[in-house]
C-alpha cells in the first residue's frame, strides 16, 4: 500500500512551482510591454 | 496560456498517477521505490533534449552570428545540467534501493558524471573569454563536441559496458533491454511525464531567454 504523504507533498511542491513560474512569466510580459 | 495549463495539469497528474497505481516493477525486494522512475526517466529525456536544444543554437549561432542565439544555448546549457544533477540525484536514491548503494561507479552513473564534468568545463570556458564575439564562437564550437559526448556517453556506452542500469549488456556481452516491464497503467503515467517534463523545459527556456534580455536591455540603458 502506498504511503500518499509523499504524494500530497509532490501536488503541492509542483502547484507552487507552477504558480511561481506562472507569476514570474506575468511579471516579463509586464515588463516588455 | 493553454499549454502551460495542460502542464500544470499533466504533472499533477503523475504526481498523482505515480502513488495510485501499483509500482512498474513489483518482484523486487522494495517495489515501492520504483515510483520514482515517473520523475527520474523525464528528467533524465530533459537533460538530453536541454542539451541537444544547446547544439542546435550553437549552429544557428555559428550561421548567423546572433548572440540571441547564443543566449539561448548558454541558457539550454544551464537547464541541461539542472535536469543532469536532478536526475543523477533521483537515481542515487533508485540506486540505494536496489543496488544497495547511492553510487556505485556503474556505467551509466560515471557516465552522467563525466557529463556533468564536460558542461561544467562549458560555463569555465565561457567564464575565462572576456571577449563576447570569442566567447560565444568558442563555446558554440564545444557545445557540439559537448552534444557529441552526450550522444556516447548517453546511449552508447552505458550498452555496451556491462553494468547495473537497465539496458547494460550482462557479462556475456548480450544487452538484456530493459528490466522493468511497463504497463498500460504505467504508461500513462511515464508517456505524459516525460512530454510534460519537456514542456516544462522547453517553458523555463524561454522564461529564462526572455529575462536575460529584459537584463541586457536594462543595462544597456
Amino acid at each position: 500500500m502506498a504511503n500518499y504523504i509523499p504524494m500530497f507533498v509532490a501536488l503541492l511542491g509542483w502547484v507552487a512551482l507552477w504558480g511561481y513560474l506562472y507569476s514570474l512569466d506575468l511579471k516579463v510580459k509586464r515588463i516588455k510591454k | 496560456m493553454w499549454w502551460k495549463i495542460l502542464i500544470l495539469v499533466i504533472i499533477a497528474w503523475v504526481c498523482v498517477g505515480a502513488w495510485i497505481f501499483p509500482p512498474p516493477t513489483p518482484v523486487v525486494s522494495n517495489p515501492e521505490v520504483f515510483r520514482i522512475i515517473y520523475f527520474h526517466f523525464p528528467m533524465a529525456i530533459c537533460t538530453v533534449v536541454a542539451f541537444g536544444a544547446g547544439l542546435f543554437y550553437s549552429i544557428r549561432y555559428l550561421s548567423t552570428r546572433d548572440h540571441a542565439y547564443d543566449m539561448r544555448a548558454e541558457i539550454s546549457a544551464r537547464l541541461g545540467i539542472i535536469f543532469c544533477i536532478l536526475a543523477a540525484i533521483s537515481g542515487s536514491i533508485f540506486a540505494k534501493h536496489t543496488w544497495g548503494s547511492y553510487w556505485n561507479w556503474d556505467p551509466r552513473e560515471t557516465s552522467i558524471f563525466m557529463l556533468l564534468l564536460i558542461y561544467a568545463a562549458y560555463f569555465a570556458l565561457r567564464t575565462a573569454l572576456a571577449d563576447p564575439d570569442q566567447r560565444a564562437n568558442l563555446s558554440a564550437v564545444y557545445s557540439i563536441f559537448g552534444f557529441v559526448a552526450t550522444i556516447f556517453l548517453i546511449f552508447i556506452m552505458p550498452r555496451i559496458m556491462p553494468g547495473l542500469h537497465p539496458g547494460s549488456p550482462n557479462p556475456t556481452g548480450v544487452s538484456e533491454g530493459s528490466v522493468i516491464t511497463f504497463s498500460l497503467k504505467t504508461a500513462s503515467v511515464l508517456i505524459p511525464s516525460t512530454l510534460a517534463h519537456v514542456g516544462l523545459f522547453l517553458w523555463i527556456k524561454k522564461l529564462a531567454f526572455k529575462i536575460a534580455e529584459a537584463k541586457k536591455e536594462l543595462s544597456n540603458g
